[in-house]
């Protein structure tokens, strides 16, 4: 794992890449910092990362569009599949280290607080910091995703398109699921589109067909009894889980409203967990194929 | 030691490999033969775990590779058909992280990768980087990595490819060294190269084995009587006159050009009847200008053994 590690360090800064990355994202935030806080004079540095943090959008598919689909392309996966190495052991290495690269910039920005506390005589170090460290794990879930979507395809550029697009999904998610009409029938129909996406996922961990498909057959019956029991139930569910799913709630609660949510960071955990396990699935999968 | 039972691979409806079944023992040069297509890369890459086989098993000094992965791999060097070569890396970087990799002792791996770089011949070129390298020596690195720490087995997926005639003498040479201690297994579409380095040949075809044999035997399979050829000045009548009474001859084919004949006798293959021909002739007063035995190369064995399961099926 170690060696993977240092190898996709290594790596990231033999191609430009990560200085790229580290770059924009330092400039980026250097920008933001510049005009809320340094001309408008405005005391949270937390605005200014939420702002910055939009550019995460394209620099997360520039971090994880190479890591698993060039392997595959220049057949060097052979060479990791092949030595007594776990394929966890390749995914977390290869994680770890877009995570230490994705914490350079922030690190960085660890400067800016103390620079108004500096400067100026009210500071808020507790939130800023707070916002930082949730920003931390934020970014993490998306690169999570960016290296399944990796495994799925030998073409870095449809890696970088698919990462791209689902964590602009993720961004704008909230303003999206708005649109939903409020009707039981909608409700009703997103939640068993959530229950088949479930089944998948089920399907694809366990490779067991059995159970998931009996969890989806029970998941079926049992909405089908809650909309002739209590219809408003149903609504009452998806709007719960779109909710939830709003990846951007928790970081907007420390950086807007000074909560700091620690139930929003173990979520970050476990959906990190669980696209890193889809990524072992994934590359494990295509050996059985 | 190589025990592959009953191994069957299925990409879709696609048979690759169809219950192929084999024990390797060590110390000897295997060598996997089959046309295109015929399931050789795809067999290499179930018994070096990169793929998982449909239903079988493959057990490597008694591991078997799907239950304990890595003991099994790390019994294991392997060069596939495209060299897994990180080409922003130079061969010393490259060949550090492939010890790392394999989990070769810290105090011996500084050892291991000098051995390596020296019996590939990547010495000059340790420190370049790799995509700056030529083809030639990009299978060298590959090589390098396979033998990296010695492993009991090294599988060797069409090793000389891309390789100019010397270097594949010296890699030719390189394996026969290796096989001094080391089981390896070859694949190759050359088959002189088989039949120079191999011990033992296992031919597939269609995802099945159809022979496995020292080549010498394998020779013997064939069974067929021997050919002679032969080109003498006459004409046809008085060269079949000529050899009408030497026992021995089953059949002759003659092809007359301007003043020669060519003849293709097939004969008994005891040398009594090649001195019976050639005393024949030099009473008749015909002059021999050609006179050799035809022996059946690998080729011919080899088309003969994997046309025979097409027609099979």
């Amino acid at each position: 794992m170690g060696a993977i590690f240092l190898k996709e360090i290594k790596s990231f800064f033999n191609s430009m890449l990560g200085y790229v990355f580290c770059a924009v994202m330092i400039i980026l935030i250097g920008i933001y910092f510049y005009i809320y806080n340094l001309s408008y004079g405005y005391p949270w540095f937390s605005y200014s990362l939420m702002s910055a943090l939009s550019i995460m959008m394209f620099a997360t598919p520039l971090l994880t569009m190479r890591s698993f689909a060039e392997e595959r392309k220049s057949r060097t996966d052979q060479m990791l599949l092949t030595t007594p190495v776990r394929i966890w052991q390749i995914v977390l290495g290869k994680f770890l280290a877009y995570a230490v690269i994705y914490a350079i910039p922030l690190l960085v920005s660890c400067l800016c607080p103390l620079i108004i506390n500096l400067k100026g005589s009210t500071s808020y170090l507790k939130v800023d910091y707070l916002t930082i460290f949730t920003a931390f794990f934020f970014g993490l879930v998306y690169i999570s995703i960016g290296v399944f979507i990796s495994s799925l395809t030998e073409s870095q550029i449809i890696a970088a398109v698919g990462s791209f697009a689902a964590v602009f999904l993720l961004v704008f998610w909230s303003g999206l699921t708005g649109y939903i009409p409020n009707t039981v029938m909608a409700a009703h129909i997103g939640l068993i589109v959530l229950l088949v996406l479930a089944c998948l996922i089920i399907y694809a961990l366990t490779k067991n067909g059995i159970i998931a498909g009996a969890i989806g057959g029970a998941g079926f019956i049992a909405l089908l009894v809650v909309r002739f029991a209590k219809s408003s139930l149903l609504s009452t569910w998806l709007n719960a889980f779109t909710d939830k799913m709003d990846l951007s709630k928790p970081i907007s609660n420390i950086a807007y409203y000074n909560l700091f949510d620690i139930s929003g960071i173990v979520m970050y955990i476990s959906i990190i967990f669980v696209f890193l396990m889809l990524t072992v699935s994934s590359l494990n999968k295509r050996r059985w194929s | 030691m190589i025990e592959v039972k009953n191994l069957v691979k299925k990409y879709g409806s696609h048979t690759a490999v169809d219950n192929l079944s084999f024990t390797l023992e060590p110390g000897r040069i295997y060598g996997f033969l089959g046309p295109n297509g015929a399931g050789k890369s795809t067999t290499m890459n179930i018994i070096t775990g990169y793929l998982g086989a449909t239903s079988g098993d493959v057990i490597i000094d008694g591991h078997n590779v799907l239950d304990e992965p890595e003991e099994a791999k790390k019994c294991i060097g392997y060069l596939p058909e495209i060299p897994p070569l990180y080409t922003d890396m130079t061969v010393n970087e490259y060949l550090h992280f492939a010890a790392k990799l394999k989990k070769l002792p810290k105090d011996k791996s500084e050892d291991f990768i000098e051995q390596a770089k020296e019996m590939a011949h990547v010495k000059d070129v340790e420190g370049r980087l790799i995509k700056n390298l030529s083809k030639g020596y990009r299978q060298r690195v590959g090589l390098a990595y396979a033998v990296l720490g010695f492993p009991d087995i090294i599988i060797l997926d069409e090793p000389t490819v891309g390789l100019d005639p010397k270097q594949i003498i010296e890699i030719r040479d390189l394996i026969k060294e290796l096989a001094k201690n080391h089981t390896v297994i070859l694949s190759s579409h050359i088959l002189s190269e088989v039949s120079e380095v191999c011990d033992y040949v296992l031919i597939i075809s269609h995802g099945r084995l159809v022979a496995s044999d020292t080549i010498d035997n394998l020779y013997k399979y064939m069974g067929k009587t021997s050919e002679l050829e032969i080109q003498a000045k006459a004409d046809e009548g008085s060269f079949r006159n000529a050899i009408a009474e030497v026992p021995g001859i089953n059949d002759t084919e003659c092809k007359t050009e301007d003043d020669f004949v060519k003849a293709t006798i097939d004969y008994d293959g005891k040398d009594a009847t090649l001195e019976a021909v050639f005393y024949a002739l030099a009473q008749s007063r015909i002059p021999v200008y050609e006179m050799h035995k035809i022996t059946k190369s690998l080729e011919e064995l080899f088309i003969e053994l994997t046309a025979d399961t097409k027609e099979a099926e």
